[in-house]
């Protein structure tokens, strides 16, 4: 056990090596550095050369690497030339409101996903199975940010009027000062985008769950425990349902990851003020220091959600550990 | 497998017949098909057509915004002026060429690692799998919105060398595992006792094998492709007007003033892209399960 978790730490290293290279050459590649907020009438440039020189940037690129890497590993993540402060200062806010996007998002598509799968896997065939698997269908052929689109058409102001056109949290409401009114108030506007990325993420549960369901049933130990006497609902609690639903626990890792990387286009269509809004404001602000460190941060999560699904993994499978 | 059919023995159906059998079952996915073979064959005999009939994308400021009663053509104008139905078939010609395109190359790296890494299996593949799997975790949607948005001209070649970029890994993997199964299996160990050259056991003898798998995934992956494509572009970090597909007409619904009042700016490519990717799936969902028996008991 604590030998297969060592073994997936060490394996991370090169891992990260590879990446941060990656993202250290994308980001020698984005035009700019630290002291191009400085560029105004009032500076030579050449005097910004001298200060470029003084500060290393014209060094071989493996010294700066590595000043790179020891920075970061110091919490110098960067200074963004847009909003004239440390890259950490602004990404703080924004994450919290795409965390809490994909708490929800989460919630819904697991309480989406997981009966629509285990209706769909015991009625087999059956009028219910078809409806679901068209759903399913229609689930894979929208992407998120067309789901997003369709909602904002129908539901928000737009359409029927159920939730807000966008945003995070209503500015009267905020100035109320009520804490109840405003939990609510974002609440309210987190369901729409939610929604969007749960609906568009089902199809991969439902599928799962219908299939494996259908295979296990008749699969040697259930008829075993048939033919023992034991009732059609431990069957299927106990034997059935939970060793199905294994690889979809072990999946939360990625699948948190998942969410907060498909955040990036759902934000963009109802202006949330999420990382992937400030992701893509930073880029066309072309303030790329706040755009690498988003890209770094969130490869160094898939990185760790990753690692957190494998480690689940052998925590609930025992055939695993022996491998 | 129990409710498998029992077909004669001796000689297995090809995949092309259990693709028309599976077929006939599902009258969802001969609807999809007729209708994909539909749309195709009309935006491809339509789309040179247009083109050399009328300049599509040249803006007319007169002719903004008009709704199809007003203007009197099919789906009206958009807001610098131009007919909407032209320009939702080259729309989607463009779309169907990228997503080809990605799809294409994504299975030629990727089926070309998968090979490899399956028959040489050991070591070799233990590297290679790391080597795909740190590849997976950089966020491929930002990096190629980054990149789309550092570089001076968006060119499709450009586009389709990004997106492919970041969409063989899943192929990779695919065929890898396909292939570590036929490695062991007595054709192949024999066609080695005999000292057939390890190159031409791939490809001469496995490939082919592969070949209904990689059929299956590879309808199945363009339709993915289509998606990846046009949610990169409604956000505003495609390809240009000049080459606007499906996506850029999508974009059209992000003014809140065009997703309330003027719906056939943007709803017309909408229910093209969403009735594409439908079509694709149901009969990529058939060709998976005449490629795999274990899928066709259901």
């Amino acid at each position: 056990m604590t030998k297969t978790i060592i073994r997936r730490l060490l394996i991370m290293i090169p891992q990260l090596i590879v990446i941060s290279l990656f993202i250290f050459f994308l980001a020698e590649n984005m035009p700019g550095d630290a002291l191009t907020g400085l560029i105004s009438p009032d500076i030579h440039p050449s005097e910004i050369e001298a200060m470029r020189e003084a500060l290393g940037f014209n060094r071989p690129w493996p010294e700066r690497y590595l000043e790179w890497i020891f920075g970061v590993l110091q919490g110098d993540f960067g200074w963004s030339f847009q909003h004239v402060q440390p890259v950490i200062n602004i990404v703080g806010e924004r994450l919290a409101n795409t965390v809490w996007l994909g708490i929800v998002a989460l919630f819904f598509q697991y309480s989406i996903a997981i009966p629509l799968g285990v209706l769909a896997g015991k009625n087999l065939g059956k009028p219910i199975d078809r409806i679901i698997v068209v759903y399913s269908f229609l689930s894979l052929a929208m992407p998120t940010i067309l789901m997003g689109i369709i909602m904002l058409f129908w539901l928000s102001p737009v359409g029927w009027g159920w939730f807000p056109l966008g945003g995070s949290v209503n500015a009267i409401v905020l100035s109320s000062g009520d804490p109840v009114a405003i939990f609510f108030n974002r609440l309210h506007h987190l369901i729409l985008p939610a929604l969007s990325i749960a609906l568009a993420s089902t199809a991969g549960i439902i599928f799962y769950l219908r299939s494996n369901i259908v295979e296990r049933r008749n699969s040697d130990y259930v008829t075993l425990a048939r033919s023992k006497g034991v009732p059609e609902r431990v069957i299927f609690g106990k034997h059935i349902f939970r060793n199905s639903l294994i690889p979809i626990a072990s999946d939360i890792g990625i699948a948190i990851v998942g969410v907060l990387t498909g955040s990036i286009l759902i934000e963009r269509i109802f202006n949330f003020p999420g990382i992937g809004q400030l992701f893509l404001t930073s880029i066309t602000q072309r303030d790329f220091a706040v755009a690498n460190f988003l890209i770094m941060f969130l490869s160094m999560l898939s990185v760790i959600g990753v690692l957190i699904s494998d480690i689940v993994l052998t925590l609930v499978d025992p055939r695993i550990r022996i491998k | 497998m129990q409710n498998l059919e029992i077909v004669d023995s001796q000689k297995p159906d090809g995949f092309f017949k259990l693709f028309i059998k599976e077929l006939k079952h599902d009258k969802l996915a001969i609807i999809c098909a007729v209708l994909l073979i539909f749309i195709i064959l009309f935006i491809y005999i339509a789309a040179p057509i247009i083109n050399s009939q009328m300049n599509i994308m040249q803006a007319n400021l007169a002719n903004q915004n008009r709704s199809p009663e007003q203007s009197g053509s099919l789906l009206g104008t958009d807001d610098t002026g131009r007919y909407i139905a032209p320009f939702l078939v080259l729309a989607a010609r463009n779309s169907l060429n990228i997503a080809f395109s990605v799809t294409f190359f994504a299975f030629i790296i990727g089926v070309l690692i998968g090979l490899f890494s399956g028959f040489y299996g050991g070591t070799f593949d233990n590297i290679v799998m790391r080597i795909v799997d740190t590849w997976t975790m950089i966020p491929f949607l930002m990096v190629i919105i980054a990149v789309m948005s550092i570089v001076g001209e968006r060119t499709p070649p450009l586009f389709i060398f990004i997106l492919t970029l970041f969409g063989w890994m899943g192929r990779a993997r695919l065929i890898r595992a396909a292939a570590l199964q036929q490695k062991n299996l007595d054709y192949i160990q024999g066609s080695k006792t005999l000292g057939t050259p390890n190159i031409i056991i791939i490809f001469r003898e496995m490939f082919p094998n592969l070949l209904d798998i990689i059929v299956a995934n590879f309808v199945i992956t363009m339709a993915a492709s289509i998606g990846i494509e046009t949610g990169i572009t409604i956000i505003g970090f495609g390809l240009g007007v000049e080459h606007a597909t499906l996506g850029t007409l999508i974009s059209n619904s992000l003014h809140p003033v065009n997703l309330q009042f003027r719906w056939w700016t943007w709803l017309p490519a909408f229910i093209l892209v969403v009735t594409i990717m439908l079509c694709i799936n149901f009969i990529g969902n058939v060709l998976q399960r005449a490629a795999d028996p274990k899928q066709r008991l259901q």
